[in-house]
């Protein structure tokens, strides 16, 4: 079992941006979750508010923090999943994803824990 | 088709034989209607027949059907539920469908609520207030999986008269209200011992027979076992069944001849017996016996261990034997049990020891009780009664193979 991000990405031309109803992706993203759950492999899953609705934090050179509002950079991401199966199973599932959603998906893996890292430093 | 479209349908009609009963058992909870759930997991297979060849095959089967199978459900709840029904359903659905804490979500989401469903359904099916027949019957349909058409031809009924009882046991589910939920601790104990004995006559149901083509019923038997076993850990009678069943099991290659005659345990050829089942069967039954609180199926498990330890019946540790039966004899002390224990008694004291004790049993109708008889009396050179004793099991054995030996043994052979 390994942990993993599958982040839906919404570009101007993916088929979910031309889509007017969208009935059917949420029908099938439903379904998509309680197959998840239904599989033992649902860690968490939401949809994101728009890019505006975003807060930048921004780290300056000398160590100081300041606030930012709208988007820090131009973003695609719209939604994530935090899925936990067998690793045979990921590239499956994350697939399932986009064709449910309409949209690009990235899948990637976890690092262990940055506790655990820590523990591996000499 | 293309193969790859074959290998997804085969694959499909495998997952639903493993995935069934616990697809329904879900379906039951969220839907409150065995028939409604039946139906739906039906309707999902023929989906799934449409869809993986195309899609291919998803990556957790089991959660695809549990999945489709509830859309279907709502489905159907919403085209023909009568308000009322539709009610209930809608409520029933509104407890699953909200959304999840994610804080929680984490910490449940290794939990399996698909077993626990199957153990409900399990308790339902085994519900004291149906018949003993009924109550295997729907064992096997709803939790086994197995058709209608399976069930009425391995308990010789005619297809019609099975789905009718199937048909009457899930209506009095519904009209008795019988409770959809694992009893509470106080009346768990004798629940589960309901639940094993119908597993128990669905195994021996299924061992009396030969060889056949279809799965027999005694591996279906020991499959659902093994679940109830992980569902319920702490039971030490549902371990010791299972040990009992695996250890019965593990000898039926040795139990036919190559004409299909049966062979007793003397004379079976232990060299066939499955090592691999007889192997586990002992190491679960030794697990248990440490425990101190065996019931009657870890005694006749440990007795079965014992045979199994043993290279020939001349070898065998018949004292052992001896006081576990005369433990299962202490909690049930029936004349069955103690038929059986006379045999023993028969290894350790000699036949006519046993012999006396078997002629006080009021067991005339049983063939076994002659059979038995037959033996001790052969052992003492009685021979004329032993043949007497032999044709009068041999008039009451309930299938041909038995039926055969006795007769065959009533003519010295």
């Amino acid at each position: 079992m390994a942990l993993y991000l599958v982040a839906a990405q919404h570009r101007a031309d993916s088929p979910f941006n031309l889509l007017e109803d969208h009935t059917q992706v949420w029908r099938d993203l439903t379904d998509f979750d309680d197959e998840l759950r239904a599989a033992g492999a649902l860690v968490f899953s939401r949809g994101l508010e728009e890019p505006d609705a975003a807060v930048a934090f921004r780290t300056h050179a000398d160590g100081s923090v300041a606030r930012q509002e709208g988007p820090y950079a131009p973003t695609t991401l719209a939604g994530m999943w935090i899925i936990d199966c067998p690793e045979q199973d990921a590239e499956r599932w994350a697939q399932r994803c986009a064709a449910a959603h309409r949209c690009d998906v990235e899948l990637r893996p976890f690092q262990p824990h940055v506790s655990d890292q820590l523990k591996e430093l000499p | 088709m293309t193969s790859s479209a074959d290998v997804a349908a085969d694959v499909a009609a495998e997952a639903f034989r493993l995935e069934r009963g616990k697809a329904v058992a879900t379906l039951v909870r969220m839907l409150g209607n065995i028939d409604a759930a039946e139906e739906a997991v039906q309707d999902a297979f023929v989906r799934a027949l449409e869809v993986w060849p195309r899609d291919g095959i998803p990556p957790a089967p089991a959660a695809w059907i549990v999945t489709t199978a509830k859309n279907r459900g709502i489905d159907v709840i919403r085209r023909e539920g009568s308000r009322q029904s539709r009610y209930e359903g809608a409520a029933r659905l509104a407890g699953d469908g909200t959304e999840p804490d994610p804080a929680q979500a984490v910490a449940e989401h290794l939990d399996d609520p698909v077993n626990d469903d199957q153990l409900r359904l399990m308790f339902t099916c085994c519900h004291p207030a149906l018949g003993l027949e009924s109550q295997v019957a729907l064992t096997l349909r709803l939790i086994a999986g197995l058709e209608t058409r399976d069930i009425a031809r391995a308990f010789l009924t005619p297809e019609p008269t099975m789905a009718q009882r199937l048909t009457r046991a899930k209506r009095k589910i519904a009209a008795a209200n019988i409770p959809y939920r694992v009893p509470g601790a106080k009346e768990l104990p004798e629940r589960v011992s309901a639940v094993l004995a119908v597993l128990y006559l669905v195994f021996n149901n299924g061992y009396g027979e030969a060889q056949t083509d279809s799965p027999p019923l005694s591996r279906e038997a020991i499959r659902l076992t093994r679940s109830l076993v992980e569902l319920l850990p702490h039971e030490l009678e549902a371990r010791g069944l299972l040990a009992l069943m695996l250890l019965t099991e593990a000898r039926r290659p040795a139990r036919f001849d190559s004409h299909g005659d049966l062979v007793l345990l003397a004379g079976q050829d232990r060299s066939l017996w499955d090592a691999s089942l007889t192997a586990e069967g002992r190491g679960i039954i030794a697990e248990c016996m440490v425990q101190r609180q065996a019931g009657p199926y870890q005694l006749q498990a440990a007795i079965s261990a014992v045979h199994s330890m043993a290279p020939s019946t001349e070898r065998t540790a018949w004292d052992q034997i001896l006081s576990l039966y005369d433990a299962l004899f202490a909690q049930q002390p029936t004349a069955v049990v103690e038929l059986n224990r006379a045999v023993v008694v028969a290894e350790v004291n000699g036949p006519e020891r046993a012999l006396s004790i078997v002629n006080g049993l009021p067991l005339e109708r049983y063939y076994l009780w002659h059979a038995t008889r037959a033996n001790f009396l052969s052992r003492l050179g009685r021979t004329d009664e032993a043949r007497e004793a032999y044709l009068a099991g041999a008039a009451l054995a309930p299938t041909e193979a038995e039926r055969a030996f006795l007769a065959g043994r009533a003519q010295g052979g």
